[in-house]
């Protein structure tokens, strides 16, 4: 399980990027964070993913306190977790196939297990036949795929995206929210941060809003309204 | 992370990427390859040198002879009297009488003044006593029984072989300073050139460093491939410099035989077994450590933990 609370990001400008963030995510959970652009929606993606820390309040994971953990360990709870980017961060000097086994790679896994799950989640994600393609020859929405590919070689048990249908029309978009709904129905978190009102509406799922920095509503019927 | 085949599987994965990189840019390697050769050339020389010449020094050291000229015309009984006093005396432990037609003998046969000398009508040579000092008397005590001796009234002159030994043990001295200096000199600019080179290639590899932190890549997993490039990239560069000073060697050793064959010297000028070992090993180290802590602390620019 995943627990916020009070959580609160504030730049060193002085800006306000999250404010008193209170949300549990159950394990197996499928959410999606909305709200509109500079809502705190990806601030709060990078603070799960320890890619920043928080200013204040606390992330636990499992009953466990997260949030201060010292840097030398921050690498291997992100092993825990895969990251769908917007913009895909691909390598593009990198095969489809070498991209996919970086976390792998870094995981000192097995060249044999690395090749059968390489090509276990290509096949997943429809591009299995492509493995040998670099990145530039497929189309925007196939390294979306090879992105989510990567997320998941890894077996994480957290999928975080940050707006992973952004550049994508909407019957790509709706292809790429079905695979999420795939791995969420083997158990795997998954919280997803998108402005597509469209989308989010056609997969019955919670769904938490964030406004100005601080969470405005949650969809869960376990949590309270919060007023503005 | 804890077995011994988990750190052995990513120190080979590490290298088998630095090797990738290494092949993956051939003109920078191997100009970086040839800097490094070029930068190792001067100090491996002079330390090369300065190893023959500190052998040299050591052969020459253990004569420690002082060559006793007596006055002209010196009396039979009076020079083995002399020989006597210094035969018995403990600082000698060799002593060796020329006389005068001997020594001129021996000049005539070995020089080109053969018949220069045939026109004296006296022998100008005196008889000369070659002292070898004991090897337990040091510098100054060696020198302070040549002016012993010179104060005998039946010596003329007693000089020491040791003063020039001092001169030679003085130069190898300043030598030693200078290689020291300019091999510290020689051995930063290496470094700086593989530190330049290890930012250079983070920046242009920052966005394959941040993917590989999102994904759980630990700092060590990004910085092997750099060290181990270093190695690879310092190891050939100092076997080069190696095969480069022998080649400079093989190009001056005919004129250098000319010269000391003047002096009666076997000295020769090869790479030794100090820098054939400590080139390559001493680069290797101060560059393996340089670019760690550029690598490490280019990271800390790196937004991503």
């Amino acid at each position: 399980m995943i627990e916020l609370k009070h959580l609160g990001k504030r730049y060193p400008g002085g800006q306000e990027a999250l404010l008193d963030i209170n949300l549990s995510i159950d394990k197996g959970e499928m959410v999606f964070l909305s709200g509109h652009s500079g809502a705190g929606k990806s601030t709060l993606l990078r603070l799960l993913a320890l890619i920043e820390r928080p200013t204040r309040g606390k992330i636990s994971l499992n009953d466990k306190v997260v949030s201060n953990l010292p840097a030398h360990s921050i690498p291997y709870y992100r092993r825990n977790i895969g990251m769908i980017f917007q913009d895909h961060r691909l390598l593009p000097d990198h095969t489809i196939a070498d991209n996919v086994a970086l976390p792998l790679r870094i995981s000192g896994v097995d060249q044999s297990v690395i090749q059968r799950r390489v090509d276990a989640a290509l096949d997943k994600v429809g591009l299995l036949k492509r493995s040998k393609f670099m990145p530039i020859e497929l189309s925007t929405g196939q390294q979306q795929r090879v992105g989510i590919a990567r997320a998941v070689v890894s077996r994480p048990s957290i999928l975080l995206a940050d707006e992973p249908t952004g550049n994508l029309d909407h019957e790509l978009s709706m292809d790429i929210m079905k695979l999420f709904q795939e791995f969420n129905d083997v158990g795997v978190t998954v919280i997803i941060a998108s402005h597509d009102q469209a989308i989010m509406e056609s997969f019955a799922k919670r769904q938490v809003e964030l406004k100005e920095a601080r969470l405005v509503s949650d969809s869960a019927a376990h949590s309270e309204e919060v007023d503005v | 992370m804890s077995n011994l085949s988990d750190i052995l599987r990513h120190q080979s994965s590490g290298l088998r990427e630095a090797v990738q990189q290494t092949l993956a840019q051939p003109f920078t390697s191997l100009l970086t390859i040839f800097s490094i050769a070029l930068a190792l050339c001067l100090p491996g020389l002079l330390l090369s040198t300065l190893e023959q010449m500190q052998q040299s020094n050591i052969s020459i050291e253990g004569e420690r002879k002082i060559n006793v000229f007596l006055k002209m015309n010196s009396a039979d009984e009076t020079i083995m009297g002399l020989v006597n006093q210094l035969t018995n005396d403990e600082r000698i432990i060799k002593l060796e009488q020329i006389n005068p037609d001997a020594a001129l003998a021996s000049l005539r046969e070995k020089s080109e003044f053969g018949n220069t000398l045939d026109a004296l009508t006296d022998n100008p040579l005196p008889t000369t006593l070659i002292l070898t000092a004991a090897t337990t008397l040091e510098n100054p005590a060696i020198e302070s029984l040549a002016q012993e001796l010179e104060s005998y009234s039946e010596v003329d002159q007693a000089r020491l072989d040791s003063e020039y030994l001092q001169r030679i043990a003085q130069l190898g001295k300043f030598m030693r300073t200078l290689v020291t200096i300019v091999a510290i000199l020689f051995l930063a600019l290496v470094c700086l050139v593989l530190m330049n080179n290890a930012r250079l290639e983070i920046l242009r590899r920052r966005e394959e460093i941040e993917v590989t932190k999102l994904v759980g890549g630990t700092d060590g997993y990004i910085i092997r491939p750099f060290v181990y490039q270093a190695l690879i990239l310092c190891f050939i560069g100092s076997l080069l410099a190696l095969l480069l000073i022998s080649l400079i060697f093989s190009a001056i050793s005919p004129a250098l035989a000319d010269l000391v064959s003047g002096y009666e010297s076997t000295f020769e000028l090869k790479i030794g077994r100090k820098t054939r070992l400590y080139l390559p090993v001493i680069t290797v180290l101060a560059a393996v450590t340089a670019t760690w802590i550029t690598v490490k602390s280019t990271l800390k620019n790196i937004y991503i933990q």
